[in-house]
């Protein structure tokens, strides 16, 4: 019965998502929020906020339910350069999950996002090029204040020598829209 | 008979000491990985330009060791970055709140076209289109045909920019290093500072090997805009005591150390235990120590 939910859930939640838009992030309001910076990682291995208990609590002012709309996560240019172990390629990309720790039931999915790494336009660094965001439209909270941690992902080429990604390569910071 | 069995000795013998020397071989799980160059399946080749002030432009070439350039390869890139100065109000980022109000924010390492430069920053998009690379029509060969009347930049040396860039497609690959794990570039500061100082250590890393190193001592001081002097400005402008000159001599030898030996604790027996103006040079090892295990996250400058 647990199983049956769980799937009818996950099919709940692609089905939200799949109705939702999908667009480039180019503005965010209240972006005085505290910028966090992603751990030590290893490429090809999901990264969680989860785990490393960075799970930050937002109030996101809005009366009612909240959806997956409402809130969304920005990142910020890299303090530092990816290792010189990784290869520099087009074909590495970077996935991460916004989700919103629940008590109650599972952790709500509440966008995806998803960028390519490139050299960047202005300094010329080899690191993940604007991200493409898609939300759930689905209530993630029937309160004001959201709980929301990241989950990330570097994908690996054949051609790197490491694995190890470095702290503070993704820089990001929750925010509310609207 | 009796041969076969001292053979068999012998052949044991062998096999003993072969076990033995990978035992004694296995890596210390807390030691820096360090890697061979045939764990590479790339080269790189880099041409930096260094300038007093910190600055440093890379022209960088990276290939596969074996089989040519594909579309699935970015191999040109050009870069600067600063790791003498971590602030200058000519670099910043502007965000905007629920209020619809900008706000300027310094950012935590000057970059190459983050500067409020229009100039530069037209600069480094035309050079990013110049060598993006396209198989057929941006190619080793057709960079390097490239001459002063053929590019147009406004601020950036054109002359600086061609010449590191023939410097890097023409140069040998660079030695392979024990760092490969650890960033191209960052600039990093201690938490907090001991007795009124603190250091402050930038680097570039290139297939594991740390090629430039700027390190400085960062004295509290109301008279600095970023409330900071920093040591290397105090010698420049002949303002350093006897003793900080000394202390500043000293971290050059350091600096020259790492890059030559790629050792990041170099020198460590002979000046771990110098205090040199008050300022404990074991407490520039520690935070070496530390970088060479990639535990940075303490010497982060937060937004």
């Amino acid at each position: 019965m647990r199983k049956f939910k769980n799937l009818f859930t996950s099919l709940f939640m692609a089905g939200a998502m799949a109705l939702c838009c999908t667009f480039n992030i180019n503005a965010a309001t209240n972006t005085n929020a505290k910028t966090y910076y992603s751990p030590q990682m290893t490429a090809g291995v999901w990264w969680s906020g989860y785990d490393d208990d960075t799970i930050v609590s937002v109030d996101t002012g809005i009366s009612g339910n909240v959806s997956g709309g409402d809130v969304g996560v920005v990142f910020r240019k890299a303090g530092v350069g990816l290792p010189s172990g990784f290869y520099r390629t087009p074909s590495r990309s970077v996935n991460v999950q916004l989700k919103e720790n629940d008590t109650v039931s599972d952790n709500e999915l509440v966008g995806k996002y998803y960028a390519e790494f490139h050299t960047d336009t202005y300094t010329g660094y080899y690191q993940p090029d604007t991200y493409s965001r898609m939300y759930t439209g689905d209530v993630i909270e029937t309160n004001s204040e959201v709980e929301l941690y990241i989950r990330a992902l570097i994908s690996i080429h054949g051609a790197d020598t490491s694995t190890a990604v470095p702290e503070l390569l993704i820089p990001y910071y929750f925010v509310v829209y609207g | 008979m009796a041969n076969i069995k001292r053979l068999r000795v012998i052949v044991l013998a062998m096999a003993l000491m072969l076990v033995l020397s990978s035992c004694s071989g296995q890596k210390d799980s807390t030691e820096q990985s360090s890697w061979s160059p045939d764990d590479w399946a790339f080269a790189q080749t880099v041409a930096r330009e260094i300038t007093d002030d910190g600055w440093v432009y890379t022209f960088d070439y990276m290939y596969p060791k074996e089989g040519e350039l594909s579309n699935d390869d970015i191999p040109f890139t050009f870069t600067g970055v600063n790791l003498r100065y971590r602030y200058n109000d000519s670099y910043y980022t502007i965000s905007t709140d629920s209020e619809g109000i900008e706000h300027k924010e310094l950012i935590p390492i000057l970059l190459l076209g983050t500067s409020d430069s229009e100039f530069v920053k037209e600069d480094m998009l035309y050079i990013h289109e110049l060598i993006s690379y396209d198989g057929d029509k941006v190619t080793v060969e057709s960079l390097l045909e490239l001459e002063t009347d053929d590019i147009e930049l406004k601020e950036i040396d054109e002359e600086m920019f061609l010449s590191l860039m023939h410097e890097a497609l023409t140069g040998e690959p660079h030695e392979y290093g024990q760092y490969a794990e650890l960033p191209t570039y960052a600039l990093l500061t201690m938490p907090s500072y001991v007795d009124g100082w603190k250091f402050q250590i930038g680097f570039t890393n290139v297939v594991g090997w740390i090629d430039v190193v700027f390190i400085d001592v960062l004295y509290e001081s109301e008279e600095g805009k970023y409330g900071y002097v920093q040591l290397s400005d105090l010698v420049e402008s002949g303002k350093a005591t006897s003793e900080q000159t000394e202390l500043y001599n000293t971290i050059q030898e350091i600096s020259k150390g790492i890059v030559e030996n790629n050792e990041l604790t170099y020198g460590l027996e002979d000046n771990g235990d110098k205090v040199i103006d008050k300022v404990k040079l074991s407490e520039l090892y520690d935070f070496l120590e530390d970088v060479s295990k990639n535990k940075l996250s303490e010497y982060v400058i937060f937004y």
